[in-house]
């Protein structure tokens, strides 16, 4: 017990009017006295929230069955009882410190105080009110389990635990926030996972102190190493089967209560190009997606830019045809082709950010008929050419075809770099902003394993299988460099 | 930590030494000093010979350049300086005659400048990081060139005896040429202590001499049989015609000699990255890395402004062979001779 903590007391009296000190003001939080055990001779006292508890006086609650069972046994035995746990409680535990009674009753638990009795018990509750299991929204896939996390930790982690039923999974609980006291759990298997990757996260989470956490967002920037870089060092998922699968993979999940993405560390560029359901379909199908999803990426990047340096200063790149058929299409187009571009591409962007925030169909209704109309007039207002409506509309296609809504941010921005790049300096432009990301890329690293591998590195990973292409899953026995070495085999047989 | 890159691979080096030589060697050698045809040729197998040696020499006296003295440094800067102005002035007119018009030599210089030396001073890991993510890149953009090339050689051009043909004084100055383009190697010792397995780095770098060698070696092939003796002997660079010539099959695109130079210029920018970063890890070991930013300066003032009215481009060649290499092959020496043991010292990277 810290020096500075509060014990609970035998005197009952003591206990409720320090209670009731703490908990001035706060309605929400029921403070019960009763008088227990045979004969109602012994003082006791209940604390909770009024919503995260079960209605105390059911039979089918906990405390519930607690406090009948009370009645019924003489006042010399109820200590004994408590101390034993004789009613077969699930999840009844003694609490030394009003502190950590407090800390159990804000986590949704019932604090039942006794005369008499100079510990608190924690009694375990259904919580607070949560959203339960929903579909994964961000996330789907064609083949695979269509479940997706939910806003409590608890209900995330037994998710995963149901497709992990091994003991070695292991689930800590972390606690961030010095107001808000967020539960986190870090989940890793044991023999998987690194152990000096686990002291590193658990030195990062404990490296910042804030007031509150109320999603894993915040976790994810305050540990990041370098935290002015747009690319993403943490992976998220709202789907347990890919936070499952990783953990196989050696990796460590961390989910914090009220969020329903989990985090997926360490993490690699390339890791953000695969979808759960890559491991469900067959290796032909994959590579070929996956050979598309990253030129979605570089259509997302660098099509904007690519068109503006053709158009502006390599036109002998192109045939004469189509130079003639673009020329063309620009006629009566009073802008310069950079201006026309950041024009249609703002709208664009301007699009997508009232459909996210538009609930429901209406967001999707606002997407479609806003491009279709906005596109349309622009062209007939000799605003844009069409041909700028076709390339933003490929660019739009590529961003959206990239799996992580995240990792798609720092291409979309990017996009306007090299539109400026390619604008004002043609192709030299665009390498000079290439040669810059390749170089920041190379620079980043998460968790100590360099952001670029599978594509660098690759004596340390050469067993691996998975990477633009993937091999037939047969052929795919190790797993990745995160997994510790003496657990590199997957598969046997075949 | 457990994958931590702490140190480069044999393959990491390989490619990142392959992809700092292999454009500047590709675009300025052929051509000059008679780097042409069997001259040529004989030259870069002369060279495989005197590399292999010349390699097993560099790894064994890798272990005295951990802590070279302050005025060796001060003199392995002036090669750095020299070919990083040289490249600079290389690349930014390059950039100008064929990428941009309109815009000032000076600022795409100072651009290219910004962006190589930006993070040059991060590190030998993020270095052969870049160098393992480009070089396959740029060596399979090297590649499909040749083999679109091919299509449009003639081969009555190689088998010409009078044109092209063959004398031992040519040979020579092809195979020191050859020779003195390759004298950087010069600089690996300063990185063999971060490389895994120092001892063994023998292969992968004469691998890549190797491919350094066949690369060029078929662009000497390549341009003879495409343009022909007499018009080679008149190209500046040999290599940027031979790329205009080439076409895709498909008709997407009327010309793509553009998205060649894009590659050149790709290469460039690495190899005068390598420089800087050189530059600052040498300075770096020998405590001088507060005069990081007069590399900087130097490199971009010898590459802008002219000597005594010559550019750096028309004296370089000359300065490289009769100044340059011997500069470095004498401190080479000295440091193997008089620097031995003291990188016995504490300071020895473990």
């Amino acid at each position: 017990m810290d020096a500075c903590e509060t014990p609970v007391s035998a005197n009952l009296r003591a206990n409720e009017e320090y209670v009731r000190q703490r908990l001035n003001n706060c309605d929400d939080i029921i403070i019960r006295p009763m008088r227990l055990g045979e004969g109602k001779k012994v003082d006791c006292l209940v604390v909770y929230i009024e919503v995260a508890v079960n209605n105390m006086m059911l039979e089918d609650s906990v405390i519930g069955k607690l406090i009948n069972h009370f009645w019924e046994i003489p006042p010399s035995q109820m200590k004994e009882f408590l101390e034993y746990n004789s009613l077969g409680i699930s999840d009844v535990t003694e609490i030394p410190t009003m502190e950590a009674a407090f800390k159990a009753m804000l986590a949704g638990n019932a604090i039942f105080f006794m005369d008499g009795f100079d510990q608190a018990i924690k009694i375990a509750s259904k919580g607070y009110p949560n959203m339960g299991v929903t579909e994964a929204e961000r996330e789907k896939v064609l083949r695979g389990s269509k479940e997706g996390f939910s806003d409590s930790v608890k209900i995330n982690s037994a998710l995963i635990r149901k497709r992990v039923k091994d003991t070695r999974l292991k689930i800590v609980e972390e606690y961030c926030g010095v107001r808000s006291d967020t539960l986190m759990h870090l989940l890793y298997v044991e023999d998987l996972a690194s152990e000096e990757l686990l002291e590193e996260i658990k030195s990062r989470l404990s490296s910042f102190e804030i007031d509150g956490v109320m999603d894993s967002g915040v976790i994810q920037q305050l540990s990041e190493e370098v935290w002015y870089s747009p690319f993403p060092q943490f992976q998220t998922t709202e789907r347990p089967d890919r936070a499952a699968m990783e953990l196989l993979n050696g990796r460590i999940v961390l989910i914090c209560d009220n969020s329903p993405i989990a985090l997926i560390l360490p993490t690699t560029f390339h890791n953000f190009m695969q979808v759960s359901e890559d491991r469900y379909q067959h290796f032909e199908l994959v590579s070929f997606l996956r050979c598309l999803r990253y030129l979605a990426m570089l259509t997302a990047t660098l099509l904007p830019g690519l068109y503006l340096a053709v158009t502006r200063f390599h036109t002998q790149v192109l045939p004469t045809n189509l130079l003639l058929s673009f020329a063309e299409a620009r006629q009566g187009v009073p802008f310069s082709s950079i201006v026309e571009l950041v024009f249609l591409e703002l709208s664009f962007e301007l699009i997508r950010e009232a459909g996210v925030r538009i609930p429901g169909a209406l967001g999707n209704a606002i997407g479609i008929v806003g491009g279709l109309i906005i596109g349309q007039a622009a062209v007939e207002a000799n605003l844009v050419s069409p041909i700028v409506v076709m390339i933003v509309a490929l660019t739009a296609l590529g961003s959206l075809a990239i799996p992580s809504e995240e990792f798609s941010a720092p291409f979309r921005m990017l996009k306007y770099i090299f539109i400026f790049l390619a604008g004002f300096l043609g192709i030299f432009g665009i390498l000079l902003g290439i040669y810059g990301v390749i170089s920041h890329l190379a620079g980043l690293k998460s968790f100590h394993i360099p952001y670029l591998m599978p594509f660098v590195a690759k004596d340390l990973d050469k067993k691996q299988k998975d990477g633009v292409l993937r091999w037939p899953l047969r052929d795919m026995k190790y797993r990745p460099v995160f997994a510790n070495k003496e657990q590199q085999v997957r598969l046997r047989g075949r | 930590m457990f994958a931590d890159n702490q140190r480069i691979s044999h393959r990491q080096m390989g490619r990142q030494m392959i992809l700092s030589l292999l454009v500047p060697i590709l675009l300025c050698l052929p051509g000059t000093h008679h780097i042409l045809g069997a001259n040529g040729l004989l030259g870069i197998l002369v060279n495989f010979v005197l590399y292999y040696f010349i390699i097993i020499l560099l790894i064994r006296i890798a272990p005295s350049y951990q802590n070279v003295p302050k005025f060796i440094a001060l003199l392995y800067m002036i090669p750095l300086i020299l070919t990083g102005a040289y490249l600079l002035a290389t690349v930014s007119r390059l950039v100008c005659t064929y990428l941009i018009t309109g815009v000032p030599r000076w600022l795409v210089g100072l651009l290219i400048l910004t962006v190589c030396a930006t993070g040059s001073h991060m590190g030998l890991e993020k270095r052969g990081r870049i160098g393992e993510v480009s070089c396959g890149l740029v060596l399979g953009g090297f590649v499909l060139l040749y083999v679109l090339a091919c299509f449009q050689g003639n081969s009555a051009y190689l088998n010409n005896p009078v044109q092209g043909s063959f004398r031992w004084e040519y040979g020579l100055d092809s195979t020191y040429g050859i020779f003195c383009a390759l004298s950087f190697l010069g600089f690996l010792p300063f990185l063999l202590s971060k490389v895994s397995k120092p001892n063994s780095s023998g292969t992968p770098i004469f691998s890549g001499v190797l491919i350094l060698g066949g690369m060029l070696g078929t662009a000497l092939v390549l341009s003879q049989a495409v343009f022909g003796w007499e018009r080679l002997i008149r190209e500046q660079f040999p290599i940027l015609p031979l790329m205009a010539g080439t076409n895709l099959p498909g008709d997407v695109l009327a010309r793509f000699d553009v998205l060649w130079i894009a590659l050149v210029v790709y290469g460039l920018f690495f190899s005068l990255g390598s420089i800087f970063f050189y530059g600052s890890h040498i300075m770096e070991k020998s405590g001088l890395h507060p005069l990081r930013i007069w590399l900087l300066l130097l490199v971009y003032g010898a590459a802008m402004h002219p000597f005594d009215r010559y550019q750096i481009e028309e004296w370089f060649g000359r300065f490289l062979m009769y100044g340059i290499t011997p500069l470095i092959a004498a401190l080479t020496l000295y440091v193997a001779v008089c620097c031995k043991g003291r990188g016995k010292g504490g300071t020895a990277e473990k």
